[in-house]
């Protein structure tokens, strides 16, 4: 067993608190913690009310701030972050970690699960890879936090009643013992139930469509209500798709989708939202704005985010 | 000791066709020069580097890393006296485009000028071989360079370097004269009163004038640096066409004023700020907003009255949200300046207007620096007016405008009185206990605590304990910390029979459902330890951690051990 | 009004190195061929498969809109040329004026092409910048000078050899909305005018007002280059409106969605495997903040340009 002792950790997560990232050699043991945590984990973990759930983080770790100085820091507050915690914001490193070394030091108060961007494939094109080797002027980073991904869960279940995915439904899954049953511990693939549940979309439509993401599917309002009887489901918690109002319920409000990375990308001008269920299942969602500039730091030199000139 | 062969590796690594390799060998550079020894560095490694910064194709990334590496090599060559064997790379270094890479040779150039000992021989060569060079990018670096090396050269040289600096700053490439601009503060420092007097002042002066803006905002920074050497230029930059210019002016303008006697501050540069403050450009307007407080107090009130304030109830309502966030960010201190009388008649309502833009910086701004006005015209007056508008504002959907009134409650309270307190304000307090942002509730928790220190246990045993016990019960586990964490606060504020009821209300909360609660209670606990008699310690607090450390759950476990180590030590 | 000189120049400094980067990134990528502009390059670098894609978009756009014009000037010259080459006692010569080129290469891709002729088509490209920057060939002239000065934007293309009675083709890209709307209407109103067969194209932002357009305007303010004319045309409509008012003949405006999606299904698929774009939602949404506008006129009444379309 990989030890590390709780004073280590929680010097650690202040020290990520302020936004400074830590050593590559503590990461090395973070990550290889973090691991044994994790494989015991189910595909489909089991958490207790109550919670709060997250949407995609991207790396906008001053914005994950303000989410936490709204919701409640943890271990205060039960979190369950449904992926993509890297890419596209300037902060990756910073906020994998941090949340990681939560995880490692608090494994019953947060919940991670695994988005389409934990992948080396798309983390290689979106930003987190180029962020590791200028942070720490090497691969060594992206690989230990990548091999975490490979472990992370593919979903939760909140007291049996809500089911939360980062993407949504595969047309190969009917049941949550055939999630139950993935062989998880790969890179993400490009087709397969695994693949579906990260990068699936629910739209308003009849049955299963083409995605024009490339990969996953479109799934219906009947294909959901079919997934929540089957399974004894009340809601579907998912994240993946920026919603502009923070939250937005579809299919008679049987799924939800959480977005909780505010003015994503520093460009979208969206508000963010976080669900909190309290001990009886009550839903409050909670919005939220982008930090403000001062709440930030020294600005250091950011490129502005592109558009078309 | 490395091996020649892996010599030979770690030095191919720097032509390894992986750009991340070749980035990780160029960071080593020092690890290289240690392996292969004083005299292999300066006779194999720095030729070589020199090579591969000749080729140039590399990426910038690469070019970046071995700019910097190389000045780290300094201690690695065999002593200052070979120093100058590292210029060559360096120098190539200086030619790409890249101006990132560029600055960072120049950066490493000044380092091993510090330290080089034949400067005559070695460095000035250099300097004027950048400064007379073909390609911008040299002579840009040649720029930074002069003050470094100027008070350690022969007389015919101070005079060559005078000369050639004084060709950059006439360069037909504004880049050029922008770098010179940039670097005349640093250069003028080591240069002797005479030659400043007959060679800079023009060179200054010229580059004031610069048809280009770039080069003017870089002026009047070094304007601002150098003000006692350079009084003659402001009036240029205040009436620039160039609003980038007149920002910079405006963004410097107390600085600007620190030099000039107070006749000419009033006489001159007073219009200057009012058509600042008046200036088409909201940025310009924004910038010079800033600075009226900071104005006011280098002028007589008369003038400050009579010419800044009807600027600023313009500006009170400009159509620029900026403009009127940065004025609510120093309107408050002009309440000292102008003394009370004038604050009450002419800032309140200004105040007030501030304190309801729909702009919620600006209503931030104003609440952040109620204590300035509080000063002046005393919390009686300020209650009267601006209550009606901070109540409105402790219910604001921006949860960091709650906040700030949050934070300037117990100030309000200890000059209010209990009473005109208990009217307007007390309920407000209780409910921002279960606001729905945690922040507010960590808030409103602290605030109990400081009014219980204003307005005594009394006053708290009727208006916050039992309310406070009461949200013990809420069904949200969220709002039941709050609660628990309000009792801890309070503790050390209450008299002993108070003490009591609330230590139950927490041994209650170890018995909650929720992990979080309970460990939260725990937590509590150890805040409270201190104010709690040791016996009270034994009988109450000891037992119900002891069932705790046998919790299921591990974090409660944690706390109830931290807790009972606490006790133990106490 | 000398700021706005200031503004237009750092539009340039700030923005042209920037698009041609990106140009030069998509069309490294595979999204469509350009030989010549990484030339204009000096860095490399990487982006986005959004901005590129949307690179590619807005290249297959104004390419599209230039093929069209020279094939309907080639037409031309078969059927009705002589009458109004005799009219005007010349030869009809075809002309492209890109306004605000920055580092464009347009010309050298179409000369590449042999979409140009030796001794017709003269390309124009107009730049803003101050100082005596220019250049001339026979077919290709660089210009520099204060566009919202029409004088002097006339005096400059009238020594360039542009011939106003000529079929004309104006391409503008992200150039107008920096400038005042009514500097840039008299732009408008000016080519319109003066040149009684032309076509103008326009590329620029829309919906300033929502949430994401309030974001974008405030971040390429933040770049030193304020967009002057976003808030006074909101929208494909009052675009539109504005080149009709302007007395252009015929005006077609769609969002850069419309017409991504109007693009061949298996052009769309060749370029969907170029890069996975995983940013779906934000793809669209810059999309509804672009526009493309097509204004033709054509007093002739020759109906050159019945058929030209913006979507391809």
């Amino acid at each position: 067993m990989t030890s590390i002792s709780c004073s280590d950790l929680d010097r650690q997560i202040e020290q990520l608190l302020r936004c400074e990232y830590i050593k590559e050699s503590e990461v090395k043991i973070l990550c290889a913690k973090a691991r044994e945590i994790l494989v015991e984990e189910s595909n489909v973990q089991h958490v207790d009310a109550p919670v709060t759930i997250c949407g995609d983080i991207h790396g906008q770790f001053f914005d994950l701030k303000e989410l936490f100085n709204v919701g409640g820091e943890c271990p205060d507050t039960n979190y369950l972050f449904m992926g993509d915690f890297v890419d596209r914001g300037f902060y990756s490193v910073e906020t994998f970690l941090l949340l990681l070394a939560l995880k490692v030091r608090y494994p019953d108060r947060i919940t991670l699960i695994r988005g389409n961007h934990e992948s080396r494939q798309i983390t290689q094109v979106y930003g987190f890879y180029d962020e590791c080797l200028r942070k720490y002027g090497s691969v060594n980073v992206w690989r230990y936090c990548t091999e975490v991904f490979d472990y992370l869960s593919l979903s939760a279940l909140i007291e049996g009643k809500t089911f939360c995915v980062h993407g949504g439904l595969s047309p190969s899954i009917t049941t949550l013992d055939q999630i139950r049953t993935i062989d998880r511990k790969q890179e993400i693939p490009h087709d397969g139930s695994m693949c579906d549940l990260m990068w699936s979309d629910p739209e308003d439509i009849d049955g299963w469509g083409l995605s024009p993401r490339g990969a996953g599917y479109l799934f219906g309002g009947d294909i959901t209500a079919q997934f929540n009887q089957t399974n004894n489901i009340e809601l579907i918690a998912r994240a993946h798709q920026l919603v502009m109002e923070g939250y937005k319920y579809m299919f008679n409000e049987s799924l939800v989708t959480v977005w909780s990375a505010p003015n994503y990308c520093y460009r979208c001008g969206n508000v963010a939202a976080i669900l909190e269920l309290d001990e009886n299942l009550n839903r409050s969602f909670k919005i939220f704005d982008a930090a403000p500039q001062e709440t930030r730091g020294v600005p250091a030199k950011k490129p502005p985010p592109d558009y078309f000139l | 000791m490395v091996q020649d062969a892996d010599e030979e590796i770690l030095i191919d690594e720097l032509r390894n066709d992986d750009f991340q390799q070749r980035l990780k060998s160029v960071r080593r550079l020092t690890t290289i020069s240690s392996a292969l020894g004083v005299e292999r560095t300066r006779n194999e490694l720095v030729p070589y580097l020199n090579e591969l910064a000749v080729e140039s194709e590399d990426e910038d990334e690469v070019l970046l890393a071995m700019a910097e590496e190389i000045g780290n090599l300094i201690p690695h060559v065999g002593g200052n006296e070979h120093v100058h064997h590292l210029l060559l790379p360096l120098e190539t270094l200086c030619a790409p485009e890249e101006a990132l890479v560029r600055d960072k040779a120049v950066e490493s150039l000044i380092k091993v000028a510090e330290v080089i000992p034949n400067v005559e021989e070695a460095f000035v060569p250099l300097i004027r071989r950048l400064a007379t060079g073909d390609y911008n990018s040299h002579r840009i670096a040649a720029a930074p360079l002069f003050a470094t090396v100027y008070k350690r050269v022969s007389e015919s040289s101070k005079a060559e370097m005078r000369r050639l600096f004084g060709q950059l700053s006439k360069d037909d490439f504004p880049m050029v004269r922008k770098a010179a601009c940039t670097a005349l503060g640093g250069f003028s420092q080591v240069l002797e009163q005479n030659h400043l007097q007959n060679e800079i002042i023009p060179l200054f002066t010229s580059l004031a004038r610069d048809d280009q803006d770039s080069v003017r905002i870089v002026a009047v920074d070094n304007c601002v640096t150098l003000g006692r050497i350079f009084p003659t230029d402001k009036n240029q930059s205040l009436q620039d066409k160039s609003w980038r210019v007149r920002y910079m002016v405006a963004d410097h303008f107390c600085e600007l004023c620190e030099s000039i006697p107070r006749e000419v501050i009033e006489a001159e540069m007073c219009p200057a700020l009012v058509k600042f403050l008046k200036d088409t450009e909201a940025e310009v307007r924004t910038a010079a907003a800033f600075k009226v407080a900071g104005f006011c107090s280098k002028v007589s009130v008369d003038v400050a009255l009579n010419q800044i304030m009807p600027c600023i109830r313009d500006l009170v309502v400009d159509q620029s949200q900026h403009v009127r966030a940065a004025l609510a960010s120093v309107i408050m201190g002009l309440a000292p300046v102008l003394g009370k009388e004038h604050t009450i008649e002419q800032l309140v309502p200004l105040f007030l207007s501030l304190l309801k833009d729909e702009h919620h910086e600006a209503r931030l701004n104003i609440i952040c620096k109620l204590d300035n006005v509080n000063q002046v015209i005393g919390v009686e007056c300020l209650s009267q007016s601006l209550l009606p508008a901070i109540i409105e504002l402790a219910e604001d959907k921006q949860w960091r405008v709650r906040l700030a009134i949050i934070e300037h409650i117990p100030l309000l309270a200890s000059q209010m009185g209990a009473k005109f307190f208990e009217e307007r304000l007390a309920k407000m307090c209780i409910t921002w206990l279960a606001d729905s942002v945690f922040t507010i509730r960590e808030a409103a928790s602290l605030n109990l605590k400081k009014l219980t220190e204003v307005f005594g246990v009394q006053w708290a045993s009727v208006y916050i304990i039992p309310q406070v016990i009461e949200l013990c019960g809420h069904s949200n586990y969220l709002y039941r910390m709050t609660a628990i964490n309000s009792i801890a606060n309070l503790t050390s504020a209450v008299d002993k029979e108070k003490q009591k009821q609330m230590l139950n209300a927490v041994v209650v909360a170890t018995k909650d459902p929720v992990p979080n609660c309970r460990f939260n209670a725990c937590k509590a606990m150890e805040l409270m330890l201190p104010a709690i008699d040791a016996q009270i310690v034994d009988s109450t607090v000891v037992p119900a951690l002891n069932l705790l450390s046998n919790d299921e759950d591990p974090d409660v476990k944690f706390f109830a051990a931290k807790t009972l180590n606490a006790c133990m030590k106490a | 009004m000398t700021h706005e000189v200031e503004r237009l120049e750092s539009t340039s400094d700030t923005c042209s190195p920037a698009i041609a980067l990106c140009k030069s990134i998509a069309s490294s990528k595979g999204y469509y061929q350009d030989p010549f502009i990484h030339v204009f390059v000096s860095r490399s670098g990487s982006r986005p498969p959004l901005i590129n894609r949307g690179h590619y978009a807005r290249v297959t756009a104004v390419r599209n809109v230039i093929f069209q014009f020279l094939e309907a000037c080639g037409n031309n010259s078969d059927d009705s040329s002589s009458e109004s080459d005799l009219a005007h006692g010349q030869n009809l010569r075809e002309q492209i004026v890109i306004l605000g080129s920055g580092l464009d290469s347009t010309f050298f891709y179409l000369k590449n092409m042999s979409k140009i002729d030796e001794s017709e088509e003269p390309e124009t490209e107009v730049d803003d910048k101050e100082g005596d920057l220019g250049l001339r060939t026979r077919e290709y002239t660089l210009l520099s000078c204060d566009m919202r000065n029409c004088q002097e934007l006339e005096a400059a293309l009238g020594s360039a050899g542009v011939d106003f009675s000529a079929p004309t083709l104006f391409i503008s890209e992200c150039v107008l909305i920096y400038m005042k709307p009514a500097e840039g209407t008299r732009i408008i109103e000016w080519a319109a005018n003066l040149f009684p067969c032309s076509i103008f194209f326009t590329y620029e932002q829309i919906h300033p007002h929502d949430p994401f357009g309030k974001v974008m305007a405030q971040n390429i303010s933040l770049r030193g280059c304020p967009l002057l004319s976003f808030e006074a045309y909101p929208d494909c409509d009052s675009q539109k409106q504005r080149y009709l008012e302007a007395t252009w003949e015929t005006c077609e405006a769609i969002s850069m969605q419309d017409f991504y999606d109007g693009l061949p299904e298996e052009e769309k698929s060749r370029v969907a495997k170029i890069e996975w774009l995983d940013e779906i939602e934000e793809w669209k949404m810059i999309q509804q903040h672009y526009c493309f506008i097509l204004a033709t006129k054509d007093a002739e009444g020759r109906k050159l340009w019945a058929n030209l379309k913006i979507s391809t």
